[in-house]
């Protein structure tokens, strides 16, 4: 039999990658500004972080061109080529000072569309983000699920991106966006500094 | 701000396709079969059809079948599969008449399911397949400019018309319907499900 086979990936879960070039030249002022937040709020928000500290949430929609941080996400989200120019995002944002020993456990963002982080200071073994593949609650279809990516080969699964979890390690400088029903954690900061970073939610309107 | 951005998929739902090249050597045949079948099987409880005909399911397992010989030959010949998994397939044919229709439905019991199609006039039902996580993503979806939406298939719902000789697995899990068969001619093709079992679990004594 003559048999040709090609593999169609649909439904996937986008994530959107923006690196920043020449990040060093405003790195330090974005952390001098993290810091300074966290003396003025030192008692932040109560949250999952386990030993790390987050500012509580503030809003995009005042824009504020003098906040270096607004600034800074404003300018980046302006390229966010792949939303329709007729759509409108809602923004806010937190701070987070992850220091070491710390990690945040697993978590979705709840009542918005879309999740993101800008790494500002990423020490090595500083914690990647770990995304889990989208859960189901039936129990009998969530290991049909599992037994179908154990089933294909380590090849189709690293070139399809097929797995029950995918892991980002922090980079300095890049957001990443992605969908906010996401399941994600991020591992323990096993480096000696501080890592810091800016998550923020998005709704769309 | 000088910043690159791009995007990655993770954790898609694959489709695999098989185009049978010289398929019009059996089709033929499998056409006659499938009306013997009918013929001799013809009062089946309807499942998701409206309208049209569903044999019994049986196992695949005959080689001298040319049924059963044709789709033993293209699913173990799946390249994105392990070696060393054990697949067990239960097929049925189907005949969908003119106005004759598959509702929504999934596949629950089993791990992948299939369709080959054997004679498939114009416009006699494409098959459907909705996203696992239609509610979560639809505003996200919505908010995508159609390039983005068309280079990623990232839709709600994707659809492949039936071709002629060609057969998709997909995960049993995917909600899928096929639409109403709006020609004057009978479509006929031949569905299937595989149970995947890893044949190097050790079961406990």
């Amino acid at each position: 039999m003559d048999l040709s086979y090609k593999n169609i990936n649909l439904f996937p879960v986008p994530i959107h990658q923006f690196d920043v070039n020449e990040f060093s030249e405003i790195k330090d002022k974005l952390i001098d500004y993290v810091y300074d937040c966290k003396k003025n709020h030192p008692e932040g928000s109560s949250t999952s972080y386990r030993g790390g500290w987050q500012s509580i949430t503030f809003s995009f929609n005042d824009k504020d061109e003098k906040n270096i941080l607004q600034s800074f996400l404003t300018n980046c989200l302006a390229e966010f080529s792949s939303i329709k120019k007729s759509v409108n995002l809602s923004v806010r944002a937190w701070v987070n000072i992850s220091k070491p020993g710390s990690y945040l456990a697993k978590h979705h963002h709840p009542d918005c569309n879309l999740a993101g982080v800008l790494w500002i200071k990423a020490p090595q073994n500083s914690g990647d983000i770990v995304f889990d593949s989208p859960k189901t609650f039936d129990p009998f279809l969530q290991l049909a699920k599992n037994r179908e990516i154990d089933s294909y080969t380590d090849d189709f699964k690293d070139k399809s991106n097929i797995h029950l979890d995918y892991y980002f390690p922090p980079t300095e400088g890049r957001i990443l966006i992605f969908p906010s029903h996401l399941d994600h954690q991020v591992r323990e900061n096993k480096s000696n500094e501080d890592r810091i970073s800016v998550s923020f939610n998005i709704k769309i309107d | 701000m000088d910043l690159s951005y791009n995007t990655g998929n993770i954790f898609p739902v694959p489709i695999h396709v098989f185009d049978i090249k010289d398929f019009k050597l059996y089709q033929k045949d499998l056409i006659d079969y499938a009306y013997t079948l009918k013929s001799k099987d013809a009062d089946t409880p309807n499942r998701s059809n409206v309208g049209g005909w569903q044999s019994s399911t049986f196992h695949l397992n005959d080689k001298s079948d040319k049924l059963h010989s044709l789709l033993m030959d293209c699913i173990t010949s799946l390249p994105s599969l392990k070696k060393d998994i054990s697949i067990y397939i239960r097929a049925w044919v189907n005949i969908n008449g003119p106005g004759s229709l598959n509702v929504q439905h999934s596949h629950p019991g089993c791990d992948l399911s299939g369709v080959l199609w054997i004679k498939v006039p114009k416009e006699c039902g494409n098959i459907v397949f909705y996203s696992p996580s239609l509610f979560e993503t639809f505003q996200e979806i919505e908010s995508y400019t159609q390039d983005f939406k068309e280079t990623n298939n990232y839709h709600h719902n994707y659809w492949f018309p039936p071709i002629e000789g060609r057969m998709i697995i997909f995960p049993a899990h995917l909600q899928h319907e096929v639409k109403k068969n709006l020609s004057n001619e009978d479509r006929i093709s031949a569905s299937f499900n595989i149970k995947l079992e890893n044949k190097k679990i050790v079961w406990l004594e």
